[in-house]
Formats: structure tokens, C-alpha cells, sequence
């Protein structure tokens, strides 16, 4: 009997135990409460559009790892030699299934939509909210119509709406931009002014772009607005990732004439994640010197491209040891990987040496805004319009380096994804084609390749794009002022 | 004048019980066939008097001059209650096996229901079966012995996930890992990793390799479908239902055994085998049980405890496991039964980087990061080998997991005929995963230069996790003459908590392992709750004991529906007859070629329940330069439902030659309506992917189910036993979303897709032309990593006191990648003659490719061959003494380079649809040869 007894008392123990422990709060036995924010919880409540307002500068982050990585890669800026990056855009193969450009249609949307939503809900009914907070929902909104109109050639500019054209996205920014300045000076409105010259130049609207970009130069003769990266808390920076963490992973690879600049973002610093510039005061510089070109004037355009030389000068450089990322493909020394190999931009193009340095015990120094190898000497010894042109679109090559950019410049634009397609009746199949340039067309897959002799330690690239931007600028895919 | 008559009566008691307490009883215990069962408990019933029976199944038990009747016990047999006749000494007592039709089976009917009345079928595995090879984890314990299920385990480090599946997939959005019961109460199933977790690669932990495995009576599988509409939730997948151990009535017994072995790496699938050479090393096995039962007929108890042991089979993991469990029943009063069970549980083990991280050791070489390694010199393999020794040796990721679980039954039987049972429970699983990373492991590693100091961190993901049940379950049988009727009715109520955190520490102090020397701290949080549960009612008539009626229905509510859904209903119905029931099928001649066969035909509905909270719109709020940042989160849903899957089925179970032939054959077809899709949120809408009941799912096929008693003598038996079930599984509708993701990669993803099967392989096709052209189709299918069909073949052979059995499992009709050959090709050193030279030089990039890395991964694997010898005990104190060699994972014959069970990519998320088919950077399970002695006092 004792054993029943035992049990009994332990029979009721342990019910008891079972009913408390299981149940901590007995009101949410059957209702368990969801611990995350209702919109109830949201709107009209203090801080509301401040935190909104950071959430959307943290989506801009999100938003451009999104394009960073893949739209390098589709250049030749970068190479994907042997990682799970995208492979197919190494080649240019832009496809409405490539979940990449999905990911870069969607982080841009939801870009815009946050802005829209403290534009339209979150800033009215927050009493505490300050038109600078306004300013940044706006500038940030004309951000996401600016990125469509320079990424894709049709793109919904709202949910379920139908595929605009990237006019209609870059007039839509220039709106955003526009209203961001009406509210005043801040730190968004000067950056709204740089984004407003951007979108404008993108039109070919070369008056309004200049006059934007001088009055830009003006006010903020050093502006650099980031997207940043939280190196605590994330989102940390996937363009770091592809060129520096990614550890015994072979990483991307550069072009040989962009090596002086690779990684641009490192994570030498623990805690500390590079940020990716996004408006910059170099922008305005570039559009009045391709301004001046299109004007004719050589040597405006000379003396703004040294400006620029003179503005990259001032920038921060990184100083770090690299020599786990090192310079390899397959195995050491399958690229170009010292100091003293000589690289040609193009096959008629001189040799020259500094674009490749050192990366072994010795710590490397790399611009993490702006880089360029070009010199005072190098640009008065430019002596036409054409080779103007081509220098100029190779000084932004390395002054946009790893910021995504480069697509653009070549004319380059992506599809509307066909999830959209299957989701949304307003997307037809002229969405769905991309646009690439006739010129481009033949040597889309061979963007990277150079020749390398090792022996004579000398590299030459192949195919000089900045070259066919030069001699293609008429066209109305790149160039705009032509 | 009454002191005198109860003086008397004392003596005369005492008395007449001393005089006959000189009779004693023999006899013997043996089954149907006449095969002895050793350890049967005998004993007086209304005592603790009794004993066991030895190794020929004989006993020997003095008896009270009062007794009345023996009662014969064992595990997995019917309970037998002889009467004593006075003057017979001698009892040869024979004992029905537990399985047969007159067993009462639980299996979703409330209190239980007499098998032979149930419409769908139980695979049922006993303890013997169970004991035949050792014991340490339940995946590993059902695989290959239960037939409609099939058991894949994704990798050969320890405490990972496997995957269970019967019927084929039946959701895409969730596991098909089957509900588990242990006595009544519902356990974690987490068969995937958390929310929060380390990060180490592609190896998922996983709840169901901590479940204690001590004391096990017996398994039933419920197979997914029409047998699981009672139990409503998410039970389409198929219930197990564990049954442990109470004790047999008699004096307290004695038994343990111990289990001293080695494992080794399997070197099968290597692509060099200096991969084996430098990170494999064999391990040393060890496990120690003691346990100790016994009773009185009014009450029993079972105790039981072991420690486990290994040292992994290479030269980091490492692994301790600590199992407790005690078992008890007792008679409160003549109406009143209580059976409860509480189990302890500790485990512990030491892992290494795995598949999707550079860090992989293994990944690393068999991914070719040291080109072809079987090629280089001594002197380099010397120093790869010292640079991954001490890689291993700086390696610190740990994870312990303490589980406890009880349940606690009340039966109450207050007239003849009904029968009432509550049952609470409880499991809660606690896991804390570590994972040390130094400055010393990160230059180790070449992840940072030599002599930086400042990236040292460290990073906790725990779980805690409690799952509650509580279950009134009611029944009444009632015989009216050619008909009899089962009435079941019943209540359940479950809650799950699942509450995690990840912790992250950076600029760890080298020579600390502790938070509080780190620079910066990050703290996240998962919070998940569910309460569910419902009521149903059911009826089973029978006819004349040969037809059988089975009807039943069941309301279920739970709180991750949305707000527009209320009680979902749920129906069932089912036939059962019994042709060898008729009379003129038991005479003789046809009695004894056609000793059974029966027909059965089901429909039912079963569900499976969407993700908690994911009906809700919501807000995150992250933190991002140390603010709040708002962000939209979950787009809600208020529609969200249950996905239901209606079942159909038909099938008879046949026994030929009294039994020496034995086969079940059942044909099923599944459609999951109102499948739980997550296909991505539309792009232009910037919103989040939502669940939604768009799709549907169908799965179809045979399963067969037969055993062969070959040779039954009394010194040799010999059976063999064969399984095979087929599946066709297709998305039926996707309900217009597009296609989306559940696993895989970019160059080659696992898709949901209408027309297609479940996770189906997605990538370019590449074909040549006659003129050696070569191009390359993308978003192709290129397979499926679902198998046609899968099954079980095994063998048991008994000659006097040895035995020698097998178990072995197979599949054919699934493909999986060769992720691992994608590095190596990254590397230059692909596998020979995968890439044609035509492709290898005209296609734009690795992506093209993808379809030559996908492979037929048919395999037929022998699980576990196993050797024992019964050792004569008479006339010493072992009641029982058992000694045997068991191999683990012995043979294996595939037909892809790589090991089609391992994945180390594939589960997206907690809980998630788990297509696998992604051989990648992860060993296989490993081999083992083990030595056990069992015995008894």
C-alpha cells in the first residue's frame, strides 16, 4: 500500500507541476499573444516616424546590397570566378526568372512603399513629427524611383501598377527630391539636390542638371550621403561580404585596371561594416564635366576632371592587411597579383603600372568613397573629345566602383521579374525583354576577360568598354547629354 | 467466545497457509509457436509472489495455500490469468502475441479499440524487435523497421535531423515528420533547426534525437491519413505513438546490460581518401543500462537508467547522453487505474563546421579547396593534415539539450463496458548551443591575417521548448448480440511554447568563453505560441464480429487560424470485413492455406495546421544604429487555415499456411486541399511573403507489406520480412502563384510548382547537339529528390540460442545533386567525365551545367546486421544472459557519387518543408561495431 500511497501524492504533484509549469500566464492559455507590433501599436504613436524614418534608411541599406553585387558582377568591374553569386549576370544573361533582379525589383518597392507609408500614414498622424523627418521620406522615395529608372527599362512604380517606363520614374524622383527641398535645409534636402541632378542628367536634361549640380557643388562641396551598415546589430554590407569575409571562399575578382581599388568595403575593423556611398558631391563634378563635353568644351571638362582628381584627394582611404583576400583564382599567380605587372585599359592602350599593388604582408591603402588613378599629367595630355569621353567614363568607373553604377553607364537595363508577371495583369511581355545595346550584344560574356603574360608580367583587357561608350554616345541609352 | 474463534481462526490460517506454502508450481511460458519466452513474469495473483521465467521459458514458484490464480505477464502478449486447480503442479502456459487481432491498439479511437476492428492499419514494432539491436535514438530506432515510413538521415554528426516520411510530402509548408505521443502525452518534433541557431553549416539539430529512448514497451505508426482524423492539428503526417515500460508484477528484478563498440567514418562516397586519413579517426562506443522492475498485481514500477558515450568517428565530435525514466501503474481502486511515466534526459555533444560555410573541414577537402589532394606530395598532405588538426583541435561548438517529459493517466472504469481516461503531460526540451570562435580559429582558418586579436567571438542560440497535453478520452462498448458497437467520444487540449535566443558577443577576450568578455553584445529573440486542440465522436459497429463499421468526426480549433475561421470539422469513414470470418471459410482445408484475409476501404481528413502568428499583420521593429527601425513585417492573413488532406484508401490483409505467409496491400491517394503556400510577396508590392491556402497536393500509391516464416522448428526459425511503398506526388494547383523556393541554391533550387512534384530540382538543362552545339535550357526540371518508391528488406534466423538478424532499407526513383563536385569544378578538379568537354567549353558559367550534377540516388542499405547468444543460466543468478554483435550501417550499395541521404542544404526553415536531395559537405552516418551483454536477476 505504501507504493500507492506514493504514487497517489505523486500523481497529484505532478498534475499540479504540469498545469503551472506548461501555462505561465493562464489569460493566454488559449490565445497566445503575438509579441510583435500591431498597427495599432505603430500608428500615431511618439517616435513613430523617427523609428519609420530609420527603418527606411535601413531598407535603403537592404535595398542596395540587393543591387550592388549582382549589378557588378554583370560589369566588368568585377568577375564572379568561382562563388555562389550570380553566375548568370557575369554573362549578362538577364532573365525575368533570375531571382536576383526579382529581389532588386522587390527591395526597391518596398523601399518606396515604407517612404509612402510615412508619407502618407506615419508623419500626418504623429504629432511629434518634423519636416526634416518628412524631407527623409520624401528624398528616400525619390531614391527608389531613381534606382528603378536607372536599373530597369519598365518597372510598376506602385503595387500592382502597371510597367512605366523609366521616364516616369525618374520625373517621379525628381518630384520626391523636389518636395524634400521645399522643407527645408537638412541633411536630406542637400541630398535630395545631388539625387535630383542624378535623375535629371539620366533624363538628358543637361540645364537642370548642371544648374542642380552647381548649386549642389555650392552648398556641400564634400556631401557623401551613405547607405549604412550596422556592424552590430545588420544589416552588415553583402558587397563586403563578396569581396572580403567570405573567408578560404575565392571572392570576386576585378578587373585588373579597377585592382588599386578592391576591397572598397573590408572588415578589418571588427563591429564596423563599410558603408556604400549613394549621393555624392563627385556626381555633380561628373555631370558638369560631361556637360562641358557635350558642349564642346575639351578644356572645361579638363579642369572639372581635375577638380574631381583634387576632390577624391581629400577622401578617407582604408589601411589594412588584405593578405588573406589575396589576388588568386584558381591558384596564386593565375591573376594579376603585385606591384609590378603593368596593365593596359585596352589593347591600344599604353601600359601603365600602379593599378595593381601588393597584397601580402605589407598593408594595402584603398578609398573607401572615391578612387582614381587619373593624374593632372594624364588628363592634360587628353587631346579630343572622343578619348575625353572615354576618360571621363573611366574616371566614373572608378569613382563608382563597387557602388553599382557601372550597369547604367553601359546602357544596361533590367526586366520586370515574371512573379510580378504572374501576380499582376498589368505586366505585359515587352516588360519582360531586356535591354542591352547592340554593341555590347556580341561581347556581353567576355566583359572581364584580359590577357595576362606572365612572364612579361603585363595585362592587357580586351574589350575597352569605356571606348564603346565613346563611340557610341549618340545613342540614347548612355551618354544622355548627347 | 469470540477472541477463541479468532484465535482459532489465526491459527488455523497460519497454520494452513505454512503447511501450504511447501506446494510449489512449474512449468513453462512459451508463445503460439512454442517458442520459450524468457523473463515472463508468473505470479499469485493479489501478491507480490512470483517470478521470471528463465532461459527455456521454465519457472518454479512456491505458492500460498490461498492462491487462486497465476498471473502470466510479458511485454508485448496478451496477460493470461490461470486458474490453479488443486493437485496440478505442473502449468505449461501458452501466451497470444501482443500484435495479434484481439490486441487493443490506441491509435486515435480514445481508450483504444480491439485491432481487428479498426479499418486502417498499425505497424507495430514490440520491444523485442527493438532490442535486437542496441539503443540510442529513436530516428535511428524506427528506420528500416517500420515498412510504410522511410527514415533519412541528413548527416552523420551528431544530434542532427532526419527525414521521416510515409505517403509522400504532403505540405509545403512544413515537415512531414510525424506527430509523436509517448505515453499519451505529445512530444517536441522539431525535426529541423530552430529559428535561432548557430550558424556551422548545413547541419540541422534536431528534438527527435534527445527523445528518451529507455524502457521502451512498444511503437505504434499510425500511418498518415484516414487513421489520424482523431487526432486532428497537424497529423497528417502520422502519429508514433511510444508506449513505455511499467514493470511487471513480482520481486524487484535486476537487469542492465553494457554496449562497448567503435564507430568509424564511412569512406564510401569519399572523393579522396585522404579525407578519411586526415579527419576520420574510429571512436570509442559506450553505453551502460541498469534498470529495475517489479510489483504487486495492484501495483508495478519500472526504473531505468543509462549512460551513453562516443567519441565520434573523427577527430572533434564527441557525444554524452544521460537517460532516466521511471514507469508506474497501480490498481487505486477496483475502478480506478493510474499509469504514469517520467523520463530525464541530458545529452551533449561536440561538432564540427559543416557543408555551407568555408569553415568545413570535411567540405573543404572533398570540395577540392586543396585541388586534387591525392596527388600532392607527403610533405603537403602533412601540412594540410597538421593545418586541419588544428583547425579541429580550436574548434569549440558544443550544444547540451536537457529534456524532461512525464505523463501522468487516470482510467476510471465505473461499469462494465466503459472506460474513461485523462491523461496530462508535459515535455519541455531546453537547448543551448555554443559556438567559440577565436582569433586563433580565424587565422587557423585563413578567415584573417596572423596576429590579429580583436575578431575573436562567441555566439549562444537556446531554445526553450514546452509542449502541454491534456486529453479526456471516453468509451463504451456495448454487445447486442450480432452487433456490437464502440463508442468513442473525447477532448484534447495542446499548447506549445517555443521561446529562443540568439546571443552574440564580439571582440572575445582570447583565453574567455564567457559574454562577459566581450566588446559588444547582441541579443535576438524568437517567441512562438499555439494552443490547439477539439473534440470528436466515433463510432465502430461491428457485425457478427466480421464487419466492421468505422465512423468519426472531430472539431479542432487552434489559434494560429485566422480571425474568419472558426472550428474546422473533420470526417472519417471506414469498412473492415473479415472474409475468413465466415463459416465456410474456416474448414479445414481452406482454414489452414487461407488462415486470414480481410478487406478495408477508408476515407478520412487530417490537417495540418499553418505557422503560429503567421495569420496576423504585423510591424517589426529592428534595431539599427541602436533606434528602433519600423519596418512592414508579416502582411497577414486573416482567411489562413488548416491544410486538409482527404485520404482515400483500400487494402486487405492476408495470411496464407497458418500464418507462414503474411501480406498487407493498400492502395492510397491523398489530396492536401487548401495546401499552405508562401510563394515570395509580389515584387512591386515590397511586402513580405504571406501563407495562404492556394494549393493543392496529390499522392498516390501502393504499399505493400509481407513476411515469409520460412523455417519453424524448435531450433530453427527463420522469417523475412519485405516492404515497398510507392508515391507519385504532384502539385496539383498552385492556385496561380508563381513558383517559389524551398531550399537549395540559386544555381540549382528545390521549386514548388503546379505540375510538378514537391521541392522538385530546378536549374538549366544543358543539352549538345550532333554538331556539338551546346545550350542550356534554365528553370529546368531536372528532378526530384522524392522517391518513386522506398522500402524495407530484412531477415531473422534463429538456431537454438543464437540468432542473426538483418534490416535493411532501400529507394529508387529520386535524384539529388553533387553540390560537393560544384566546388571541386570551382576548384578545377570536378569529377571526370561529369562535364562533357563540348559544355565544359561553350557554356557561359557553372549555372549552365546544373543538370550534370544532378544523379540518380537509388540506394539499398543495410542498417544493421546483428548476431546474440541466449547463454545457459541454470543454476546461477542471472535470470537471463544475452550477449551479441551488432553492426551498424555495415553495407552500402548507391547509385550516385555522393550519399543520397545526406543533405547539407535543403530545410529553409524552423519546422520547414524539407525536400533534401543536396549532397553537400557533410559526412555520412558512421559506421559501427558494437559488443553487448544484456542480463538479468
Amino acid at each position: 500500500m505504501k507504493l500507492i500511497q506514493c504514487i497517489k501524492y505523486g500523481l497529484g504533484v505532478a498534475a499540479i507541476a504540469t498545469l503551472t509549469w506548461s501555462c505561465e500566464d493562464p489569460n493566454e492559455t488559449f490565445e497566445p499573444t503575438n509579441p510583435n507590433l500591431s498597427s495599432d501599436n505603430v500608428l500615431g504613436t511618439i517616435e513613430s516616424s523617427a523609428r519609420l524614418l530609420n527603418g527606411t534608411e535601413r531598407q535603403l541599406a537592404l535595398t542596395m546590397n540587393e543591387i550592388v553585387a549582382p549589378m557588378e558582377i554583370a560589369t566588368d568591374n568585377y568577375e564572379n570566378t568561382q562563388t555562389f553569386f550570380n553566375q548568370f549576370l557575369d554573362d549578362l544573361a538577364i532573365d525575368p526568372t533570375d531571382r536576383d533582379i526579382e529581389e532588386i525589383q522587390y527591395s526597391i518597392a518596398r523601399l518606396r512603399e515604407l517612404a509612402s507609408a510615412g508619407i502618407n500614414d506615419i508623419v500626418p498622424a504623429d504629432e511629434g513629427s518634423t519636416d526634416e523627418q518628412l524631407a527623409g521620406f520624401y528624398m528616400l522615395r525619390g531614391v527608389a524611383y531613381l534606382l528603378g529608372g536607372e536599373l530597369f527599362t519598365t518597372l510598376p512604380g506602385e503595387p500592382m501598377g502597371p510597367a512605366l517606363p523609366a521616364t516616369d520614374h525618374l520625373n517621379a524622383a525628381i518630384a520626391d527630391f523636389s518636395a524634400a527641398m521645399d522643407l527645408g535645409s537638412n541633411q536630406y534636402s542637400e541630398g535630395a539636390l545631388i539625387g535630383r541632378a542624378r535623375a535629371y542628367y539620366r533624363l538628358g536634361n543637361k540645364s537642370a542638371a548642371v544648374a542642380d549640380a552647381t548649386l549642389a557643388i555650392a552648398n556641400t562641396p564634400a556631401y557623401v550621403y551613405f547607405a549604412r551598415y550596422d556592424g552590430v546589430q545588420g544589416p552588415g554590407n553583402v558587397m563586403q561580404d563578396a569581396l572580403w569575409d567570405r573567408g578560404s571562399f575565392d571572392d570576386l575578382q576585378p578587373l585588373p585596371t579597377m585592382d588599386f581599388l578592391d576591397p572598397k568595403y573590408n572588415g578589418a575593423t571588427p563591429n564596423v561594416e563599410v558603408n556604400i556611398p549613394l549621393l555624392k558631391i563627385e556626381e555633380a563634378h561628373l555631370i558638369l564635366a560631361e556637360a562641358a563635353l557635350s558642349d564642346g568644351s575639351l578644356d572645361d571638362a579638363k579642369q572639372i576632371m581635375k577638380n574631381i582628381v583634387g576632390l577624391v584627394a581629400t577622401r578617407p582611404v582604408d589601411t589594412f592587411n588584405d593578405g588573406v583576400e589575396g589576388r588568386t583564382q584558381d591558384f596564386p599567380g593565375s591573376r594579376p597579383d603585385n606591384s609590378s605587372i603593368m596593365v593596359a585599359a585596352g589593347p591600344d592602350l599604353p601600359l601603365m603600372s600602379g593599378l595593381v599593388i601588393d597584397r601580402g604582408a605589407e598593408d594595402v591603402t584603398i578609398p573607401t568613397v572615391s578612387g582614381t588613378h587619373y593624374t593632372e599629367d594624364e588628363i592634360d595630355a587628353i587631346d579630343d573629345i572622343d578619348f575625353a569621353y572615354e576618360s571621363l567614363y573611366r574616371m566614373r568607373q572608378e569613382i563608382f566602383f563597387a557602388e553599382g553604377r557601372r550597369v547604367t553607364d553601359l546602357g544596361i537595363r533590367l526586366v520586370v521579374s515574371l512573379t510580378e508577371k504572374v501576380g499582376n495583369p498589368n505586366i505585359t511581355d515587352a516588360d519582360l525583354e531586356p535591354t542591352i545595346p547592340s554593341w555590347l550584344e556580341p561581347i556581353k560574356a567576355e566583359f572581364d576577360a584580359f590577357t595576362y603574360d606572365t612572364g612579361a608580367e603585363t595585362a592587357t583587357v580586351t574589350n575597352n568598354l569605356n571606348r564603346l561608350i565613346s563611340e557610341n554616345r549618340g545613342s540614347d541609352l548612355i551618354a544622355p547629354f548627347e | 467466545m469470540h477472541r477463541f474463534n479468532l484465535l482459532f481462526w489465526v491459527l488455523m490460517l497460519s497454520g494452513f497457509t505454512a503447511l501450504q506454502a511447501q506446494n510449489t508450481v512449474t512449468g513453462t511460458v512459451t508463445d503460439n509457436s512454442g517458442e520459450t519466452l524468457i523473463g515472463a513474469s508468473v505470479f499469485v495473483e493479489g501478491t507480490t509472489t512470483g517470478t521470471v521465467t528463465g532461459i527455456d521459458g521454465d519457472f518454479s514458484l512456491t505458492i500460498p495455500g490461498n492462491a487462486e490464480n497465476l498471473m502470466v505477464t510479458y511485454t508485448g502478449f496478451e496477460t493470461q490469468r490461470i486458474p490453479l486447480v488443486q493437485g496440478q503442479t505442473v502449468y505449461d502456459i501458452v501466451l497470444s502475441e501482443g500484435v495479434n487481432l484481439q490486441e487493443i491498439v490506441v491509435s486515435g479511437q480514445g481508450v483504444g479499440i480491439e485491432r481487428k476492428r479498426l479499418t486502417t492499419t498499425v505497424d507495430v514494432i514490440t520491444s523485442e524487435q527493438l532490442e535486437l539491436a542496441p539503443v540510442t535514438q529513436l530516428d535511428q530506432i524506427l528506420q528500416s523497421r517500420i515498412p510504410g515510413a522511410q527514415i533519412r538521415l541528413s548527416s552523420g554528426q551528431p544530434g542532427t535531423a532526419s527525414i521521416i516520411r510515409n505517403r509522400g510530402p504532403l505540405s509545403a509548408n512544413g515537415s512531414s515528420t510525424p506527430v509523436i505521443i509517448i505515453d499519451g502525452v505529445r512530444v517536441d518534433n522539431l525535426n529541423s533547426n530552430a529559428s535561432l541557431s548557430l550558424d556551422t553549416g548545413g547541419a540541422s539539430s534536431s528534438a527527435l534525437a534527445d527523445i528518451p529512448v529507455e524502457s521502451i514497451a512498444r511503437v505504434e505508426f499510425i500511418r498518415g491519413g484516414a487513421a489520424t482524423t482523431l487526432y486532428g492539428a497537424d497529423a497528417a503526417n502520422g502519429v508514433i505513438q511510444i508506449f513505455t515500460k511499467k514493470g511487471t508484477a513480482g520481486q524487484a528484478r535486476l537487469s542492465g546490460g553494457v554496449l562497448v563498440g567503435s564507430m568509424v567514418g564511412e569512406e564510401k562516397f569519399l572523393r579522396f581518401e585522404e579525407t578519411a586519413d586526415i579527419l576520420f579517426e574510429p571512436g570509442l562506443v559506450q553505453q551502460y543500462r541498469l534498470g529495475v522492475d517489479g510489483g504487486s498485481d495492484k501495483a508495478t514500477y519500472n526504473f531505468s537508467g543509462s549512460f551513453y558515450d562516443d567519441d565520434g568517428f573523427n577527430d572533434i565530435n564527441s557525444q554524452r547522453r544521460i537517460n532516466a525514466r521511471f514507469g508506474a501503474s497501480a490498481k487505486l481502486n477496483s475502478k480506478l487505474e493510474y499509469n504514469g511515466s517520467a523520463a530525464f534526459s541530458s545529452n551533449y555533444f561536440t561538432r564540427d563546421y559543416n557543408a555551407n560555410t568555408s569553415f568545413a573541414r570535411f567540405g573543404g577537402i572533398e570540395g577540392g579547396n586543396y585541388g586534387l589532394i591525392n596527388e600532392a606530395s607527403a610533405g603537403r598532405i602533412d601540412t594540410i593534415t597538421q593545418e586541419l588538426r588544428l583547425a579541429g583541435e580550436l574548434t569549440d561548438i558544443t550544444e547540451a539539450v536537457r529534456r524532461f517529459q512525464t505523463s501522468q493517466q487516470l482510467t476510471y472504469k465505473p461499469f462494465r463496458g466503459f472506460t474513461s481516461r485523462l491523461i496530462l503531460g508535459l515535455d519541455s526540451r531546453r537547448s543551448r548551443q555554443d559556438e567559440i570562435a577565436t582569433n586563433a580559429l580565424l587565422i587557423s582558418k585563413g578567415a584573417v591575417a596572423e596576429g590579429t586579436a580583436d575578431q575573436g567571438s562567441i555566439t549562444r542560440a537556446t531554445r526553450d521548448f514546452v509542449t502541454f497535453t491534456s486529453d479526456l478520452a471516453l468509451g463504451y462498448e456495448f454487445d447486442a448480440g450480432d452487433f456490437t458497437f464502440t463508442t468513442s467520444a473525447g477532448a484534447q487540449l495542446f499548447r506549445n511554447q517555443d521561446e529562443q535566443l540568439l546571443l552574440g558577443g564580439t571582440n572575445l577576450v582570447e583565453g574567455s568563453t564567457s559574454f562577459n568578455n566581450t566588446a559588444e553584445r547582441t541579443t535576438t529573440e524568437f517567441f512562438r505560441a499555439i494552443a490547439f486542440g477539439g473534440f470528436y465522436l466515433a463510432e465502430n459497429i461491428g457485425y457478427k464480429n466480421k464487419l466492421f463499421l468505422d465512423l468519426g468526426t472531430r472539431w479542432d480549433f487552434n489559434s494560429a487560424f485566422g480571425d474568419d475561421i472558426g472550428l474546422i470539422n473533420l470526417k472519417r469513414i471506414g469498412l473492415r470485413y473479415s472474409l475468413t470470418d465466415e463459416a465456410f471459410m474456416q474448414t479445414g482445408s481452406i482454414s489452414n492455406i487461407v488462415t486470414r484475409a480481410s478487406f478495408r476501404a477508408n476515407y478520412g481528413e487530417a490537417s495540418n495546421f499553418p505557422t503560429p502568428f503567421a495569420r496576423d499583420q504585423v510591424f517589426n521593429s529592428n534595431a539599427y544604429f541602436g533606434l528602433p527601425a519600423y519596418t512592414f513585417g508579416n502582411p497577414g492573413n486573416s482567411e489562413l487555415g488548416p491544410e486538409i488532406v482527404k485520404s482515400l484508401e483500400f487494402g486487405g490483409d492476408f495470411s496464407f499456411l497458418r500464418g507462414r505467409i503474411g501480406v498487407n496491400v493498400t492502395y492510397y491517394n491523398t489530396i492536401t486541399e487548401d495546401a499552405i503556400f508562401t510563394p515570395a510577396g509580389l515584387p512591386s508590392s515590397g511586402q513580405l511573403a504571406q501563407e495562404a491556402n492556394v494549393g493543392e497536393i496529390e499522392n498516390k500509391g501502393w504499399e505493400f507489406e509481407t513476411n515469409f516464416s520460412i523455417v519453424e522448428t524448435k531450433d530453427v526459425d527463420f522469417t523475412v520480412s519485405a516492404s515497398l511503398t510507392t508515391n507519385e506526388n504532384t502539385v496539383t494547383d498552385a492556385g496561380g502563384s508563381p513558383e517559389f523556393s524551398v531550399g537549395g541554391f540559386t544555381f540549382l533550387g528545390s521549386f514548388v510548382a503546379e505540375g510538378q512534384p514537391l521541392g522538385y530540382l530546378r536549374g538549366a538543362l544543358a543539352t549538345i547537339d550532333e554538331n556539338g552545339e551546346f545550350s542550356a535550357k534554365s528553370n529546368s526540371y531536372l528532378g526530384k529528390p522524392n522517391p518513386d518508391g522506398y522500402g524495407t528488406v530484412g531477415f531473422n534466423l534463429r538456431y537454438k540460442r543464437f540468432n542473426l538478424f538483418a534490416s535493411s532499407d532501400y529507394q529508387y526513383g529520386a535524384q539529388g545533386v553533387a553540390v560537393d563536385d560544384v566546388l571541386r569544378y570551382f576548384s578545377g578538379v570536378e569529377d571526370e567525365g561529369r562535364i562533357p568537354e563540348e559544355a565544359a567549353a561553350q557554356a557561359g558559367s557553372f549555372f549552365d551545367l546544373a543538370g550534370y550534377w544532378v544523379e540518380d540516388t537509388d540506394f539499398l542499405k543495410v542498417r544493421n546486421v546483428g548476431l546474440s547468444y541466449n547463454v545457459p543460466v541454470e543454476n546461477s543468478t542471472f535470470s537471463y544472459l544475452k550477449i551479441g554483435f551488432n553492426m551498424r550501417n555495415p553495407f552500402i550499395f548507391a547509385s550516385s557519387s555522393f550519399d543520397p541521404e545526406v543533405t547539407g542544404a535543403g530545410i529553409g526553415s524552423q519546422g520547414g518543408f524539407a525536400a533534401g536531395g543536396f549532397g553537400y559537405g557533410t559526412e555520412s552516418a558512421p559506421k559501427q561495431y558494437l559488443f553487448s551483454i544484456d542480463f538479468g536477476f
